[in-house]
């Protein structure tokens, strides 16, 4: 008698040969990248298509290729027309707009009045839980005055407006409402310069070009978007031709690619910054001259060069130089020891044992950073306790104003290039992200100086006041402004493309050599 | 007698799932706010608020725990807070790719596993045993995004043999199987190889040896027989593990598997669908359990419920 256990094992074996091949048989087939498809990798896949519903940078990369949006920004950050072609305030509440009247929806159907009052108030819906609906609650009413106007009323001045609408992506009507939200997220319909072709969740999304697009069809006729997690892989897929396009380069290997005959590197100076704010209420870093000193004991050129390879720029104040209220006249505290040591000192203190906290994993490089500030404030004679949390849930108490560090590192993007709702954010004492809790006279003064400015339609006047804001800040060393990032992308050598601070990539924009 | 055990095995299992349901739900809320994190960070706290009522996070955790229970026991596991798709057949959507990769990758672990534990037991102590036993420890003690990078770098770049991106083909599917099943079989070398000599030195060996039974007959019909059972302890272990995914093989070789969306889904405190997911590999763990404990009956008689 043969062994029956043999014979046993073998058919279990096959069995599971014939599930593989099953499986094996069912799977779509990728084409492997060609020259012909456009392929762009970013670390992760689009949530959802449905470009009202989500508040995620990766996603909107894919979504902003379909739709269009009511206004639009050109590479500095400045408003220009798209959807609308003209705009004219009434009054401080009241906005007029003007549509273009040759703009169509992929399907043929005419983009009106009525698909962008539609779009907005998809997202002020409760119903929907839009994550965007801070974006535009300041939105009263919109009114489609006929097919090419629109009016819209907002429920006070609201300086920001324009810069929201050069967000808001125009959704057709008709379609959505024939085949519903879940549905209209997986296959989406818009007017923009792609067409939706196909989309497998966390394996591709494909888009073929619009050739009836208004502004004209795009060169690169076909995309793909492919999420590939691991940093390393993506710069693999470029350096062998497996992509042409890649976000998020890491800085240890941009010579790699730059050493490369098939590819390049393309960099931007990002929006965002990174900083390190103080919780005031901790006794530690309540006087003014020990956050002075560790302003001074931090060497933040000395970081940018090691860690980033020079692919940033210190900064001197928790706003993006990108903002409007960005103060030109300030500079980074600077690197000097001595003084660091001469400060602590005269604050009472020989050693000072601080907390310190930050996320690992969530901005470049982060983790690299927070050691070295470490070890450059240990040098200062300080004695740094440095905690590393899951993002998740230090965005969570963060935002909860329980961060109970002493310092804590934390990067800062404004989505509204106005230095006012990152200022009111952080130094607003009525909110819990408040964590600069000075004596009440400073909060006061923060406090009012803020309010006006963010009711002050006139932009030069709204400047003035923000900067009364950065400098007092800036005087009590209310943060440590570390850096603003920029944004590593890696290229083929094949095509045209340029990268823009707000991140967003647009493949309109984009050819073959 | 057989019948109420199979039950009990059974009602232990739901038992098992519940528990599981219970603890994730617990963790999830303990350790992080889904709305702030879907939030833009500079969203008004009116805003947050707003949402989390409408998400009905509001509710006391009791409640909120009914509701989701109510509805799971009735396969709907609500949609998920990302992605607006209902969370349970998102996560069924992902299992064939899980599910393919990981019989690749047992199928890599058997095919060099077997033999090599074998004929390291064999020849134990020759040069043969030497390398494989090192081959074994090395593919044991090699951490795993090591070994995926060196093949995406080496078979993928360098010798441009497979595409490094991705599913679809089966060339897509070699290196990930092999980065998943390298450490499995390792693990069962080792296993096989110890048990081997172990067997070799029993009686019955012995006596078949001393009737003068083929040597290849007895390494076979009577060795690898009785050292085989551990084994399959392990791969049931190995199955379930992987089918909760290979999270880090996923990662680096893009693979569209139920791990590396887990993984999102929790940073995300996308509770809808953590939940659905932890239910379905839970599942996925307690029958292979019990399949396990079949086949083992199956392959030796001696071993009943009793």
């Amino acid at each position: 008698m043969k062994s029956v256990l043999v014979k046993k094992s073998a058919v279990l074996f096959m069995v599971a040969a014939m599930l593989l091949t099953a499986g094996g048989c069912n799977s779509s087939v990728v084409p492997a990248a060609s020259d012909e498809v456009f392929t762009v990798l970013q670390g992760v896949d689009a949530t959802t298509l449905d470009p009202g519903m989500h508040a995620e940078g990766p996603t909107s990369n894919v979504d902003r290729q379909i739709f269009d949006t009511l206004l639009d920004q050109n590479d500095e950050m400045k408003i220009v027309p798209s959807i609308a072609t003209e705009w004219t305030a009434v009054n401080e509440t009241t906005w007029e707009f003007k549509l273009r009247d040759d703009v169509y929806f992929h399907d043929g159907e005419q983009l009106t009045a009525d698909d962008v009052k539609f779009s907005v108030e998809r997202i002020l819906n409760p119903e929907n839980s839009s994550p965007q609906i801070s974006n535009f609650k300041a939105i009263k009413e919109i009114t489609a005055e006929d097919q090419f106007n629109i009016t819209i009323t907002t429920d006070g001045p609201y300086p920001l407006l324009l810069v929201r609408l050069s967000a808001l992506r125009i959704v057709p009507e008709h379609y959505v409402q024939e085949v519903g939200k879940e549905q209209f997220a997986l296959q989406p319909l818009g007017s923009g310069p792609y067409k939706f072709q196909k989309w497998v969740k966390d394996e591709y999304v494909k888009l073929e070009a619009n050739e009836d697009y208004w502004q004209g069809a795009p060169q690169i006729k076909k995309v793909m978007f492919q999420p590939v997690p691991e940093a390393a892989a993506r710069v693999m897929a470029l350096q062998k031709g497996e992509a042409d396009l890649i976000v998020n380069l890491p800085p240890h290997q941009v010579k790699d690619l730059e050493n490369n005959a098939k590819t390049a590197v393309k960099t931007v100076s990002s929006t965002r910054f990174i900083m390190l704010p103080f919780t005031t209420g901790n006794s530690v870093v309540s006087d003014v001259r020990v956050r002075q000193a560790i302003n001074y004991a931090i060497d933040v050129d000395s970081i940018i060069e090691n860690i980033f390879g020079g692919k940033a720029t210190p900064s001197s104040q928790p706003v993006s130089s990108f903002d409007l209220g960005f103060h030109q006249g300030l500079n980074p505290y600077g690197y000097q020891p001595e003084k660091a040591r001469q400060l602590l000192a005269e604050a009472g203190y020989e050693s000072l044992k601080l907390n310190m906290g930050s996320p690992s994993g969530r901005y470049i490089m982060d983790k690299e950073v927070a050691e070295a500030i470490k070890l450059q404030l240990e040098e200062a004679g300080f004695e740094v306790n440095l905690t590393f949390e899951e993002w998740g849930n230090y965005a969570t108490k963060c935002l909860q104003g329980a961060l109970k560090y002493d310092l804590w590192l934390i990067g800062w993007g404004s989505s509204t290039f106005d230095a006012g709702s990152t200022l009111n954010f952080w130094l607003n004492s009525s909110l819990p992200t408040c964590y600069y809790q000075a004596d009440s006279q400073v909060n006061e003064f923060l406090d009012q100086t803020l309010d006006i400015a963010l009711k002050t339609v006139d932009e030069q006047h709204r400047v003035q006041l923000y900067h009364q804001v950065i400098e007092k800040i800036y005087d009590d060393a209310a943060f440590v402004p570390l850096y603003q990032q920029e944004d590593l992308y890696g290229v083929s050598n094949d095509i045209n493309w340029q990268p823009r601070p707000d991140e967003s990539i647009r493949l309109y924009q984009a050819s073959y050599k | 007698m057989l019948q109420l055990l199979k039950w009990r095995k059974l009602i232990n299992a739901v038992i098992v799932l519940f528990g599981v349901s219970i603890i994730v739900f617990l963790l999830m809320y303990l350790t992080g706010d889904p709305v702030a994190l879907l939030l833009p960070m500079d969203a008004s706290l009116e805003d947050a608020e707003m949402l989390r009522e409408s998400l009905g996070l509001n509710d006391p955790l009791w409640q909120q725990y009914l509701r989701f229970a109510g509805q799971a026991v009735k396969g709907d596991f609500g949609v998920s807070l990302r992605h607006h798709q209902p969370a349970l057949p998102m996560i069924l959507a992902k299992m064939p790719a899980t599910i393919e990769l990981t019989l690749a990758g047992m199928a890599v672990a058997l095919l060099i596993a077997i033999p090599l534990g074998i004929i390291t037991a064999v020849k134990s102590n020759t040069v043969i045993d030497y390398f494989g036993s090192l081959a074994a420890l090395i593919g044991q003690s090699m951490p795993v995004f090591w070994l995926g990078l060196m093949l995406l770098y080496l078979v993928g770049v360098k010798w441009d043999l497979l595409p490094i991106n991705g599913r679809g083909s089966w060339q897509n599917l070699i290196l990930p199987a092999i980065t998943v099943g390298a450490y499995t079989a390792a693990t069962i070398v080792r296993l096989l190889r110890s048990r081997m000599l172990e067997v070799m030195q029993q009686d019955y060996i012995k006596t078949a040896r001393a009737k003068g039974v083929k040597k290849n007959l007895i390494i076979i019909k009577h060795a690898l027989r009785n050292a085989l059972l551990p084994v399959i302890t392990i791969l049931g272990m190995q199955l379930g593990v992987l089918l909760g995914g290979a999270v880090i093989t996923e990662t680096i070789f893009s693979w569209p598997g139920v791990g590396r969306f887990m993984i999102q889904s929790i940073y995300n405190r996308d509770i809808p669908v953590v939940q659905a997911g932890v239910f379905v590999l839970a599942s996925c763990i307690v029958i292979i359990n019990l399949l396990t404990d079949v086949i083992y009956s199956w392959l030796d008689p001696r071993i009943k419920y009793e």
